[in-house]
């Protein structure tokens, strides 16, 4: 009976442990020439020895009559294959970070345009007097016309001070009209030369 | 185990990560038969040995990069298939799994030694085979002797530190197996259980 939790007692426990270590001429000098003088000594042991031998010689012939090349061509076709799902893999998430990147640019940009939107329509931050520059940006004066004016007297007259009437309006009988001159410092000049003629009854200079 | 010098696996590890299929053959070749003894002392099954092996290669091929130098390659790879053999046993519990665990260690203890004379004389042609089921039936930790001990033909020290024990376990160990083998020889044989110790 041998049991590693007891020390070794007899020789032949001593043969029995190292044996496998022997026929595999792994033991240091000590237990070497132990087991040498060991089996010498005793004839007995020889069938112990070649068992342990044959038992080795089964260890030993484990797969020797297999053909690795089969494994080694299944290797070689799964990790081409595993190389091509590996090379789509890495296109398809660059192509999908693109395009997550792509909308994310997007849905910003979506959003700073509501954004100006909103702030220019509803509230009104951005607005500006969209009135005063579609219909009087240009405008330098406005004029209230006497009653029954000729109005091709009028414009030629403003036109000889390098004006032009961009706009008139008419509420209750009292018509204005409003010029545009090209040399603002003339419009004094135009509406002396006006009132001189009896064309109008007020004027004011717009800033 | 014999490892490739370190300087070449190095560049063949590489060669492998950038899609070499010659350093790919190369190591192969070079651990295979000794990976594939390792995992065939696991499982009793031929056919499900070439499968681990053909994982546990898989697995090292495709991340060489993960071996960092700090063990073996061949102890690195013996791990991989470690972790190989015990996924797929969970895999196919009700098969292979259940065949490993035939004998339970604790049965191994104390077995009296064999009447080795008597087993000498047995010249049979179908002993090897008796005796590799024989093998088959022990439980992996002293399969796991076997293959460091025979197969690799390692000295005491460093099997026991591959096993993670005492050298006087894996002396016991070794012995147990042995007696436990003569004994399955013989049973096989119908010579009947005699035992000279």
């Amino acid at each position: 009976m041998l049991d590693d939790r007891v020390p070794i007692s007899t020789d032949k426990e001593r043969f029995e442990h190292l044996l496998p270590f022997f026929i595999t001429r792994q033991l240091g000098a000590d237990d070497r020439a132990f087991m040498q003088d060991y089996v010498d000594r005793h004839a007995d042991v020889a069938a112990a020895v070649q068992f342990a031998e044959r038992m080795r010689a089964a260890v030993k012939r484990i797969g020797h009559a297999r053909d690795p090349e089969q494994v080694l061509k299944q290797i070689s076709a799964n990790l081409q294959a595993a190389r091509r799902f590996g090379a789509a893999k890495t296109l398809l998430k660059r192509l999908l970070s693109r395009c997550v990147r792509f909308l994310s640019y997007f849905a910003i940009l979506t959003l700073l345009t509501k954004g100006m939107y909103y702030a220019s329509e509803k509230i009104g931050w951005l607005k500006v007097d969209v009135e005063s520059a579609s219909s009087y940006s240009n405008t330098h004066c406005g004029l209230t016309l006497k009653a029954g004016v000729n109005a091709a007297v009028l414009a030629a007259m403003i036109q000889q001070y390098g004006g032009k009437i961009v706009y008139s309006s008419k509420l209750l009988d009292v018509e204005k009209v409003f010029v545009n001159v090209v040399d603002k410092t003339r419009l004094p000049a135009l509406i002396d030369a006006l009132m001189d003629a009896g064309l109008i009854d007020a004027a004011a200079i717009l800033l | 185990m014999k490892n490739l010098p370190a300087s070449d696996l190095k560049v063949l590890l590489n060669q492998i990560g950038a899609g070499d299929n010659k350093a790919v053959e190369k190591v192969f070749r070079f651990y295979q038969a000794s990976i594939f003894a390792f995992i065939r002392l696991r499982v009793r099954d031929d056919h499900c040995a070439e499968e681990i092996l053909n994982d546990t290669f898989m697995i090292a091929f495709q991340k060489p990069g993960q071996y960092n130098g700090s063990a073996e390659f061949s102890t690195w790879l013996c791990g991989i298939a470690k972790n190989v053999c015990g996924t797929w046993m969970r895999k196919h519990h009700s098969g292979v799994g259940q065949l490993v665990v035939d004998v339970q260690g604790d049965e191994l203890e104390n077995v009296p030694t064999p009447d080795w004379d008597l087993l000498s004389r047995l010249e049979s042609e179908e002993l090897h085979e008796v005796m590799q089921e024989c093998i088959d039936r022990l439980p992996v930790t002293h399969k796991e002797a076997f293959f460091w001990t025979w197969y690799e033909e390692e000295p005491l020290s460093v099997v026991a530190e591959r096993l993670n024990c005492p050298a006087g376990t894996v002396k016991s160990r070794l012995f147990n197996a042995r007696a436990k083998i003569a004994d399955c020889v013989k049973n096989a044989f119908g010579i009947g259980t005699s035992y000279a110790g």
